[in-house]
Formats: structure tokens, sequence, C-alpha cells
């Protein structure tokens, strides 16, 4: 691994890119029923009838969709973060979105109160979806105000973003020691993290969310960067770093938002995958955002399958699997001690 | 001398001979006579003690009407249905939480005792000692094992399991309960009603060979009854399959499957119930109107694939408000299911007469101000 | 092009930083800036390079108010380097003088982008190092690699804050000596600070000596690093002794 010429980078890219495309059809394969493929492939190119054809267009389809999706958009969410805070183990979930999504989940779950009188407030998914969201933004803009008061540091938004994890973390708790049985099991199947809620409706949302991140940080990825070095020399390299926090926390928060309320708070998605992307194409964010994109879209499309297959005929929570994922991962990174990270 | 001292030896002996048959005569549980202890109690035509057999099969001696009760929830409606919930002391107050409508019935004084039911159910045994209860009603040892209850309380606190879940023993353990509250001809009255609905259902099923398959989902999404559960039970005996018939129970019964695997099973029916109990818009007594059971509706028929399922296909998707469905309300569910599972069947069958000598029989007629929406879609 | 810088007072928070200082920098000059810590000399480099906003008076590059020239606009005419090195991600030397390039890019590297890298790694003297990574590499490397990056920028001014401390002496003579040929090969500005007078002596054309926020002295460093000025200023008893070239003796502090 040694050439720097942009050129060897973007063939590795676009060779990378052919693991979703192989991972699309993996995913509309298999699951907890068996269908075979030639029965698939058929149903894929619109012959739908039958049980299995249904199957495979209604309900594979739209799902390996939605983690293709919404593994890139975290994947790049994290890579954005973890440059704008200089943390390679900074995530949007460590500025506190999971535990104010959760802690909307909850209140629809076990209070039974949906925030913005969307839909009926008892209809309990689609409650904690809008509530999941809101009380994300509420959290970011909290977060972003917080450290915008200390100069919008990285440390500040650091900071603030564990205060905030905290105080949501405190009041789930106390939310599910309140619950009833049922509304219990129903919460933390939520938290876990499933791509079996996202509908039609919700995968839209997941390409827009995907939309939204892609753009922004392939626009500030020079001045992301520039941010590596430190902030003054980003300064004089005519990057703003507050500015570039705060849009760039703003952007992603959101978008982690969107994915968070339709699947839930699936981890390490967006810790993993930049951390892989940067070890094997080094730390230009040009680079890195669309590898981590790609890792990730494959990290999720991988522990979705798995979610639907290890357990037949049941699924598991995709959630499971991914924090699964999260033990080895970072036991290797302890066992290969990148110095720098300890530095 | 001699032969005095002889004579005055047997007498005594018989006199103590006798006096030992006669108290073995009189204790004998099959006398009708007073109790040994003293309390004599008659009252009406029921004659203390008597001997009660509860659903374990574990005979016990009812010495006299208990006045306090620790009761597990399905038995605390039982015990409404008998017009008894002045003997509540202890029961679990979570499942009345989210019933204001119900809690009226209930004494200011009654103590939580902690949950039979559910994964990591507690009981607190310290708390029931302390109530000083006469008897306990717990649910059979299936859902809650002795090692935690009889093994743990002091032996004068009779535990009685009766569950009044299983169809099969609804009616008889109605009369239990009547016995050990000496309201035996409520419970006998109540028993027999109990039998008709049963028998009712039994017969008109086995009029016909047409069985439904059946989806039923529990309160959270993909939760199914396994074989071997009340609800699968309750099924079959409805004259339906439940199409996740193949699956065993673990633990207490619910298992979570795959949206795909109850898209492959093509169910002809799809029932869905919602915890009428623990929340008030689903509260047929206490809901002003359907939109929370028709949002579950709505969200059902909304999930990806299932358009090509035929109970949504053919618009035989139900959400049942589930609520006081334990003794006489679980002869009633059985009429619902089995109303909803074979229409044709039962069409002189008014299931808003139904529900509505429920909710007089379990007293809270006059609290119930709501729209009585126990089934959407509205089926009568 | 000169900068001129007139006036400026900056504060830090409520402390006073910059007292009210005038000075002038001219083309295809070294000029030194030197005083004791806190005498405003990072303040000073700061506020050039539009880091920090003065309070009062104002900086002017060529004739254009620093205020009306933008970030990107600034970023090519302007190369600074801060004091120390901030990398938490592992870097190859090669991305880091890379990033120079920025203010030029609008998103891929041309061919001559490559070559002005490669060139000012070779100026800097680092081109071996190119794929090594920066953690990997001694202060003085790291501080060369850092020099490369800057001058990867192409920039008309050289801002340098202490671009010596914490330098064996070896490298702190090459690190000057390359900045000096720099500075008149290409006709830039260069300004920096230094900790070490007798550096300034040696290497700069201009000396800026600093008290309090305040210029102290201007001119050229034998004029302005007069045992007098070292004793005032930084408070140590000093002698100039010339071998043949002039250096500052410290005898004792004061």
């Amino acid at each position: 691994m040694g050439l720097p010429s942009d050129k060897l980078k973007g063939a590795l890219v676009v060779l990378a890119a052919a693991l979703p495309l192989l991972l699309f059809f993996a995913s509309v394969s298999l699951g907890s029923i068996s269908i075979p493929f030639d029965r698939v492939l058929s149903a894929l190119i619109g012959n739908v009838e039958g049980v299995e054809g249904t199957i495979v267009w209604s309900y594979r389809v739209p799902r390996t969709i939605a983690s293709l999706v919404a593994g890139a958009t975290l994947a790049i969410n994290g890579a954005v973060l973890q440059a704008l805070t200089r943390n390679p183990l900074a995530s949007p979930f460590t500025l506190g979105l999971n535990s104010a999504a959760s802690f909307g989940a909850a209140l629809a779950i076990i209070v039974g109160r949906n925030l913005i009188g969307l839909g009926d407030p008892l209809a309990l998914t689609a409650a904690a979806s809008t509530n999941a969201f809101v009380l994300s933004v509420i959290a970011i803009v909290v977060v972003t105000g917080l450290a915008g008061l200390r100069g919008m540091t990285p440390e500040s938004l650091v900071l603030g973003g564990i205060a905030i994890a905290y105080l949501f973390s405190a009041a789930t708790s106390f939310l599910q020691y309140l619950a009833g049985e049922t509304q219990l099991r129903i919460f933390v199947l939520w938290a876990m993290g499933d791509l079996m809620r996202v509908d039609w409706l919700g995968a839209y949302l997941l390409i827009v969310a995907l939309v939204i991140s892609a753009m922004l940080s392939l626009k500030i990825a020079w001045d992301l960067n520039a941010l590596s070095l430190g902030d003054e020399t980003a300064t004089s390299l005519g990057t703003n770093p507050r500015t570039t926090r705060l849009v760039g926390t703003l952007a992603t928060a959101f978008s982690t938002a969107l994915v968070a309320s339709q699947i839930g708070p699936v981890g390490f998605v967006c810790l993993m995958s930049p951390h892989i992307a940067r070890h094997l194409i080094g730390t230009d964010n040009r680079y890195v955002i669309p590898m981590a994109a790609i890792i990730g879209t494959s990290l999720l499309t991988i522990a979705d399958i798995g979610a639907r297959t290890l357990m037949r005929p049941v699924e598991i929570p995709v959630g499971v699997i991914t924090a699964m994922f999260g033990a080895p991962f970072f036991l290797g990174l302890f066992v290969r001690a990148r110095r720098q990270i300890w530095q | 001398m001699v032969k005095r001292a002889y004579v005055l030896t047997a007498s005594i002996a018989l006199i103590i001979a006798m006096a030992c048959l006669l108290t073995i005569y009189l204790s004998s549980p099959t006398s009708t006579s007073t109790s040994t202890n003293g309390v004599g109690v008659e009252a009406g035509s029921t004659k203390y003690p008597l001997t009660i057999v509860d659903s374990d099969g574990r005979a016990m001696v009812i010495e006299k009407p208990a006045k306090r009760i620790a009761a597990q929830t399905y038995a605390v409606w039982a015990l409404a249905s008998l017009n008894a919930t002045d003997l509540v002391v202890g029961t679990s107050m979570a499942s009345f939480r989210g019933d204001p409508i119900f809690s009226q019935k209930l004494s200011k004084d009654v103590v939580d005792i902690g949950s039979f039911y559910g994964p990591g159910a507690k009981i607190n045994v310290e708390v029931i000692a302390s109530l000083e209860p006469d008897v306990v009603i717990a649910p059979t040892r299936f859902y809650y094992p002795e090692s935690e209850l009889e093994a743990k309380l002091p032996p004068s606190i009779k535990v009685i399991r009766l569950s009044f879940l299983d169809v099969k023993e609804l009616a008889r353990e109605i009369r239990v309960l009547g016995a050990v509250i000496n309201k035996t001809e409520e419970a006998e009255r109540l028993a027999e009603k109990i039998e008709a609905l049963i028998n009712l259902v039994s017969e008109r099923v086995a009029s016909t060979p047409n069985r439904p398959r059946v989806y039923l989902e529990w309160y959270s999404p993909y939760s199914t009854p396994a074989n071997g559960t009340i609800f699968h039970e309750l099924i079959e005996l409805a004259g339906g399959i439940n199409v996740f018939s193949d699956l065993k129970a673990r633990g207490q019964g619910f298992v979570q499957v795959s949206p795909e695997s109850v898209i492959q099973r093509a169910p002809d029916v799809i029932i869905r119930c919602a915890p009428g109990w623990m929340m008030p818009a689903y509260n047929p007594c206490i809901a002003k109107n359907e939109s929370a059971l028709k949002a579950l509706y709505d969200e059902m028929k909304r999930r990806s694939g299932w358009e090509s399922i035929p109970a949504v296909a053919n618009n035989r998707v139900y959400v049942i408000s589930s609520i006081y469905d334990g003794g006489y309300g679980k002869a009633v569910q059985l009429v619902l299911m089995a109303k909803l599972l074979h229409p044709e069947l039962f069409e002189d069958v008014d299931l808003n007469e139904l529900f509505n000598d429920l909710v007089r029989t379990m007293g809270i007629d006059r609290y119930c101000v709501g729209a009585r929406i126990w089934v959407y879609p509205a089926t009568s | 092009m000169r900068i001129l810088v007139e006036g400026v007072v900056v504060y830090y928070g409520a402390f006073r930083a910059l007292d009210g200082v005038t000075v002038e920098f001219q083309q295809g000059e070294v000029t030194a800036v030197l005083g004791p810590n806190g005498s405003g000399k990072t303040t000073l480099l700061r506020t050039i390079s539009k880091i920090l906003r003065p309070e009062e008076g104002a900086v002017y590059v060529g004739e254009r108010d620093l205020r009306e020239l933008k970030e990107g606009e600034l970023a090519k005419l302007m190369g600074y380097m801060p004091q120390g090195v901030e990398s938490r991600f592992p870097m190859r030397v090669w991305e880091v003088v890379a990033l120079g390039r920025k203010p030029h890019v609008a998103w891929a590297l041309t061919p001559r982008d490559v070559q002005v890298v490669e060139e000012a790694m070779k100026l800097a003297g680092v081109e071996r190092l190119a794929d090594r990574y920066l953690h990997e590499l001694s202060g003085g490397e790291r501080q060369k690699v850092m020099l490369a990056r800057v001058l990867a920028q192409e920039p008309k001014v050289l801002l340098l804050d202490e671009p010596t401390s914490h330098l064996d002496l070896r490298y702190q003579i090459e690190v000057l000596k390359l900045v000096r040929l720099i500075t008149k090969e290409r006709g830039l500005v260069t300004i920096a600070s230094l900790h070490d007078i007798n550096l300034a002596l040696r290497f700069a054309d201009k000396a800026v000596l600093m008290k309090d926020g305040l210029v102290y002295a201007i001119g050229k460093p034998e004029d302005v690093l007069t045992p007098e000025n070292v004793v005032e200023v930084f408070n140590v008893k000093a002698a100039l002794v010339k071998n043949p070239r002039p250096f500052i003796v410290v005898e004792d502090a004061v």
C-alpha cells in the first residue's frame, strides 16, 4: 500500500463498489424462508406471482434497499464526525443521538405520547419513529448550542454529546422501570435496531438521509482534511473550523436522526466503517467517505442477512448482530495497536 | 378387689377408645356437622369445612369461607363476576394501573403483591404473608413454580391454583371459587352460563368441516402463540387452525416469527390483540371511539407484502381488545373468536349483547362510559 | 507587496494581548519576531493570518485590508505554520504535504498540483519520507514536513510560529537556512517568531522585539538586540560578541 496516487485510490473505490451489488443479490435471496435462487431471479425481473415472489419483491427488496442505504448513510456520518472532532472513536451516537432517539421511542411505547400529533398516538411504531426523530433533533440542537457557547471545539462537541447522552439515557431507564411487561419488550426490541420496520415511506426517508449526507460530506471533504492538522492550520488553509463543524454536525446528525427514526439506534456501523476505510485507503476524506459508505453498506447488509437467517424462522433484530461485530473489531484494534490512536 | 380393678380399667379403656373413635369420626372431612376447631360455620347452603381440588389437581380443605384473598389478575376478574372484589386484599396492581374503570371496584387499601406472569415475574411473598390472607389464588404451576410460592409462605396460608384461562376448566374453576368464598349459588349460575357458551361453540363448530387457518398476533408485532398455549387452544376450539401450530411453546408460549413466514403460511384470518387492560385507548369501557384499534388494523394491512395474504385480500383481519379475558370473559372470548372464524354459524349470536352481559356480570356496567368497541372492524 | 500592521489591539477574553502594534514587513525579507513568552509573538502571527480579529487597528496585505480578503483568497496568499503538530489520524507525509494544495484545488489534484507537492518535499528535504507515517518521524523531520506543507501552498507570505523550538541544533540551522533561501528566491514576505535570539541574529534581515503586547524595537537584528534592550525585555544580563558574526552571550538573570 504505498502509492499515494489518486488514480489507484479511485480504482480501489470503484472495485469495492462491486461488493454492495453482490450483497444486494445475496440479501434478496436469503432470509428466514428458503427460496430457490431461480425463483428469486424471476421475481426480480417482475414475475411476482405466488407467495415466494411476493416475499422477494414486497419484503426483501425494500428491506435490502433499506440496509444498503442506511449502512452507507451511517458510515458517512461517522466518517464526517470523526474528521470534525479529530477523534477516530467519534460517531453520531456519541453525540447523544441514540439515547435521545431511544428516549423518544420510550415515550411513545411506554408512556404513549406522540410529540407532534401525527397519526394515532397509540400506533406504536409510527409514534416511536416520529418521536425518535424529534428528540434526536432536539438533542442535536442542544449539543451544538452548548458546543457553540464554548467555541465549537471538538472537545466541547464531545462533552456536550456525552452530557446529553447521559441525560436521555437516565430518563429512558426510568421509563423502562415504570413500563409494563409488553411495553418493555416492545421498547427493548425497538432499541436494538431493526430493519423490519421500514416501509416504502421509510425507505424514501432513508434515501433522503443518504443524499443529505453524501452531498454535504463530499462538499466539505477538503475542509475535513484540513481540520485533521488542527483548527489553526485549517484556518490558514481557508477552512472555517467553527462553521464547518456546525454545518457538518447539524447535517450528519439530522441525517442520522432520520435513519435512527426508521431503524432504531443501530450501533457500530458508523464507528467501524470509517476506521476500516482509513486502514485501506489512507486518511484523505475524498476517498475515506465513499469507501466508508461502501463498507457501511456491506456491513449492515451482511448483518441483516445474518439477522434473518441465523435463527430461522425467527428474525433477530439487526442491532444484535452489529453489536456482535463490535467486540472483535475493537479487540482487533487493540491488538494491532495503531500507535497513533494511543499517543 | 382385683376384679373391680379389672372392670375399672376396662371401662376407662373403653371410654377412652370410644372418645378416640368419636374424635376420629367427627374430624372426618365428610362430616356435615360443625368443624372441630370450634368456629362452626354454616352459611347459606354451603357447609364448611369442605374439600376442593385446584387446577393443579391438589385437594385441599377449606375450613371456612375466605374473607381475605391475595389473588392473581384473572382471579380478581373472576371474583368481580361473583361480586366479591371486596375480599381482595392484595393483587398484581400493575395489571390494573391502565384500567381506571375496573380499579374502582378494588378497595383503596389493596396492596401490590408483584406479578405472576411474564419472564422475570416476581411475587413478593413477604408482602403476601404480611397481609395474612386466608387464601392465595395463584395461576397453575406452569406459570409460577411452587418453589417460589408455597415453599416460601407459612403453611397457614393456603395457596389455591386456579388460572381461569383454560377453557376446559373455566366452569369448574368458577365453582371452586364459589365454594371458597361461599357464593356457591352465584357461582353455579355463572358456571352454567359458561358451559352453555362453550357447548354452543363446540356444537356449531363440529357441524362444519371448514377450518380457517388463523394467524394470531399478540401485543407486540410478530409475537404469536405456539402450540400448547391458551390461545392456540382457543383457536382450535373456535374451529380454526393456528398457522404456527408446528412451533412448540417455550416458557409461557408466545414466540417471535418473521414476517416472511407469516406471508408464506398464508392465513385465512388474522386476529390482532390489543392490550385493552393496559391502555385506555384500547379499553372498550373508556375509549370514545375505535381509532386506536383502527390504527393497529391499518398498520397490519400496510405491511410490505401482506396484500398477498388471503386474510388481508379478503378483509378478514380483526383487531380485538383483550380485557377481562379470564373466567367468564374467556368463554366470551371463545364465542367472539368462533364468530370471527365462522360468521355464518353464529349469525344469531349478538356479540354486543354478550359483551354487555360480561360487563354487567363484572359489576362495572355503570362505570363503563366508553363506546364499548371490542372488535374492529365492527362486528356484532 | 508588504504586510502592514497598524495600531492593532487584540484581546484574549479580557486580556489585552496586543496593545497597539504597528509594524511593516517587506517582500524578500526574513523578519524575526522576538520576545519573552506572553509578549504577543504568536498573537501577532495569528492576527496577521486572520485567525484572530483585532479590536482596533487593521492589517493590510499589499493595499488591501485583511478584512476584505475572503478565507479562500487569503489561504492562497498566506501560509501559516503553527507551533506543534496535531494529528490524531495516522497520516502519511505525502498526504500532509498535499494538504497544502487545498486552497488551490477544487476536488482532484492536477498533475501540476502533484508536481508542486513533490517539489515542496524536495525543497524541505523530505522526499524520501513520502510514504512514512507522520508519527513515525523524529521531531525535526516532522517540522520539515510541516514546512513542506506550507511551501506546497505556494504562498506569498510565510508565517512561521516558532519553527525551531524543540529541534536539534542541526535541524534548527537547516530549517532556517531553507527558509531564508526560499524567501530570497521567491521574494516572499517571511515572518518567523523565534525563541532563540541568536538564530535571529544569524538568519533574519529584520528583527521586531516585543514586550507586553507592544513593539519595543524594530530594525536590523544587531541594532535591536543590544545588551540594553535584552536586559529590559528579557531580564537577563548579556553581552554582544562578534565571532566574527554577532551573537548574544547570556551572563546572568537580573
